[in-house]
């Protein structure tokens, strides 16, 4: 018989998971539509700059808001930087091409932070809220769950009060639908597509601060992340906010809950689970997305 | 992506291989006799009296780089010949090591019987594998590829006990063949060699020959081959399942190689960077596949003289993507064609002017 408090505590677990998917997803969604790469780079640039966090708050003992300061400015520089110099080049050859310069950028970032930290020791992540938690009843909420959902589900509000009332925020908009309308229209595309690079790199970094105290810091594990994210980016179409940062906590509380039917010792489930997502997704998206835009009321960023 | 709300961007289907070759089919299939001819002639040669003239290590070393190469040719194959894109080549590589130390392992059959129906199985699930491309392509197909590759290393290779040993790494007993033993590094180098050899004919007899014409027609332009009688499903599960099959033998041989089977080299990474190098090469190109494999092994190779280095392998590979994508699209294997045409002087004219620029 299963333990409801059990049931209960890993739905939470999968929560705290999924509302972080549900930000790196946020990210791959704007750039996305604004600039039609899909980023494969997401978890690596994530991966990256917490390793930098790591860097300057573990190894240096900076104090923690430098360390996270650091990180973001690395993850924001970084995305304008693969926008500028190596995908705006790239802008009128075909899709494919761009999505490898972005594959390119995975191995590098992986092989920098596989030369710098080394792969094989253990990191200790930054950890930036308390690592306890209060108790209700049986159940146990950590700092860091709570964290997670609160950060991810305000910025994910953030992000679209900018994207509705901000005249940046419109011009993204305005590109996704349309781009060479919004050029014709006076808007400047390319730092359009500078920004959305911008703040979905900071996502992403985001993303990484707040999974790393979660599971293991390595150059692997959170570059593998965007795989998830992807995920939940297709259950959104690719295409819807509201739906991104649901199937992202849908994700993750699918992931958590794996465990009570399959043993736990099978690694490698979880993956299984978000292949399983990500292929029905796409093969019934045309059925399905029809019903889900309706329910949800419009798309667009 | 909602063609409704958007004007038409640059097509997402096989622009990989049509942005990155500039030959039309009927070019590519001259290149190709060509290939077969230079296939027969110097290799052999080299594979009579490289043994002799290199060192144990070294040997060892390009017996590797050989595995290697059959290894991309199973790309070129998938990403040149039939346009899908697959970042999940070296988990079909992986899952035919896998299951042949497995099938050894467990009821140790010989490695002539084990390696067969491992790759025998392994077509079966690269045709399973293939049939999501029949109703996705470009960019969906390589999520749902590399999302394969992270399903097989952690599920299959990492997570299965029957398949990886209990965790512990298998070790193969290297068999003989004609009564001399393969642990010797000069007759592995020899098999192995003469599989590449295998490996490249059939794939060049497979391309000059019906089903070749037939994927070419659909890489460059599906529907116009549907209507012409070409059974899109049916080559496109081909491609897929040959594909898989190829990198099988890679696997087998890989482990016939290496002697220890372990999930290591199959991972995710390991898969992007196959990709990498294939399109570094030219992913239309089987001496590039040779070119690529040589450096992707013999790479490292020289820098584990500086163990701290490990890692650049990655670094070199996708600085090498991203700088090729954005100065020198046709990769190494366009290069090498050129060399070859003019080594053979065969200057028949192109056959026709490629018609699929507009991506470029």
């Amino acid at each position: 018989m299963v333990n409801p408090t059990l049931v209960l505590e890993l739905a939470l677990v999968g929560i705290a998971f999924g509302a972080i998917y549900s930000l790196a997803a946020l990210g791959i969604v704007l750039i996305y539509k604004t600039t039609g790469v899909l980023n494969f780079a997401h978890g690596a640039i994530g991966m990256f700059s917490t390793f930098i966090a790591y860097e300057f708050g573990v190894v240096r003992g900076w104090p923690a808001p430098v360390a996270v300061f650091l990180a973001l400015a690395f993850a924001a520089v970084f995305g304008w930087f693969m926008e500028r110099f190596t995908l705006r080049p790239l802008r009128d050859r075909p899709v494919l091409t761009r999505v490898i310069v972005t594959l390119g950028w995975l191995l590098v970032l992986q092989s920098v932070a596989s030369l710098i930290w080394r792969d094989t020791s253990y990191h200790i992540p930054l950890q930036i809220f308390p690592q306890n938690g209060i108790q209700i009843a049986q159940l146990t909420l950590g700092y860091n769950q709570i964290a997670n959902v609160v950060i991810a589900a305000a910025l994910a509000a953030l992000l679209a009060l900018f994207l509705r009332f901000t005249a940046l925020g419109v011009a993204m908009r305005a590109t996704s639908d349309n781009p060479t309308a919004a050029r014709l229209l006076g808007i400047r595309v390319n730092s359009v597509a500078a920004s959305s690079w911008v703040l979905g790199s900071v996502t992403a970094a985001i993303a990484g601060l707040l999974l790393a105290p979660l599971t293991t810091l390595n150059t692997t594990q959170l570059t593998v992340v965007v795989i998830t994210a992807f995920g939940a980016a297709l259950i959104g179409g690719l295409t819807s906010l509201p739906l991104t940062f649901l199937g992202g906590i849908f994700l993750g509380m699918a992931q958590s809950l794996l465990i009570l039917v399959i043993p736990a010792q099978l690694s490698g489930a979880k993956d299984v689970l978000t292949f399983v997502v990500i292929l029905a997704v796409l093969l019934l998206r045309k059925e399905v997305r029809v019903l889900a835009i309706s329910a949800v009321g419009g798309e667009g960023l | 992506m909602h063609s409704a709300t958007r004007p038409a961007r640059a097509p997402v289907g096989a622009d990989l291989t049509r942005r990155l070759g500039r030959g039309s089919a009927a070019e590519t299939a001259h290149v190709g006799s060509q290939t077969l001819k230079w296939l027969l002639r110097a290799p052999l040669l080299l594979a009579l009296l490289l043994p002799g003239a290199l060192g144990a290590y070294q040997l060892t070393v390009l017996t590797l780089a050989l595995v290697y190469a059959i290894a991309l040719v199973s790309l070129v194959l998938l990403t040149g010949f039939v346009g899908q894109v697959s970042l999940c080549q070296a988990s079909f590589m992986g899952l035919g090591a896998f299951l042949c130390a497995a099938l050894m392992g467990h009821y140790h059959l010989s490695y002539w019987i084990a390696a067969p129906i491992a790759i025998v199985v392994v077509f079966c699930s690269g045709v399973l594998a293939g049939l999501p491309a029949l109703r996705l392509r470009g960019l969906t197909l390589a999520i749902v590829t590399l999302s394969l590759a992270l399903l097989a290393d952690n599920f299959l290779f990492q997570g299965l006990d029957w398949l990886n040993n209990n965790g512990n790494h298998w070790v193969i007993s290297r068999p003989s063949v004609f009564g001399a033993s393969l642990d010797h590094p000069d007759a592995l180098f020899r098999v192995i060699f003469i599989a590449l050899l295998l490996v490249m004919l059939a794939v060049v007899r497979l391309r000059e020959g019906r089903t070749g014409k037939s994927w070419y027609a659909m890489r460059d332009a599906e529907i116009a081959a549907s209507t012409s009688g070409v059974s899109v499903v049916a080559m496109k599960l081909l491609g897929f399942g040959l594909a898989a099959a190829i990198a099988a033998v890679a696997g087998v041989l890989y482990a016939l190689a290496i002697g220890v089977v372990s999930p290591e080299p199959f991972n995710f990474v390991a898969s992007i960077q196959l990709l990498a190098i294939a399109v570094i090469a030219g992913v239309r190109s089987l001496p590039g596949a040779l070119a690529g494999a040589l450096f992707y092994i013999i790479l490292p190779q020289f820098l584990l003289q500086f163990p701290t280095l490990a890692p650049l392998t990655s670094l070199i590979l996708g600085g090498g993507l991203i700088l090729q994508m954005l100065f020198a699209p046709q990769g190494i294997g366009g290069i090498l064609d050129d060399a070859q045409r003019r080594l053979f002087r065969r200057q028949t004219a192109p056959a026709s002017a490629p018609q699929d620029e507009e991506g470029v």
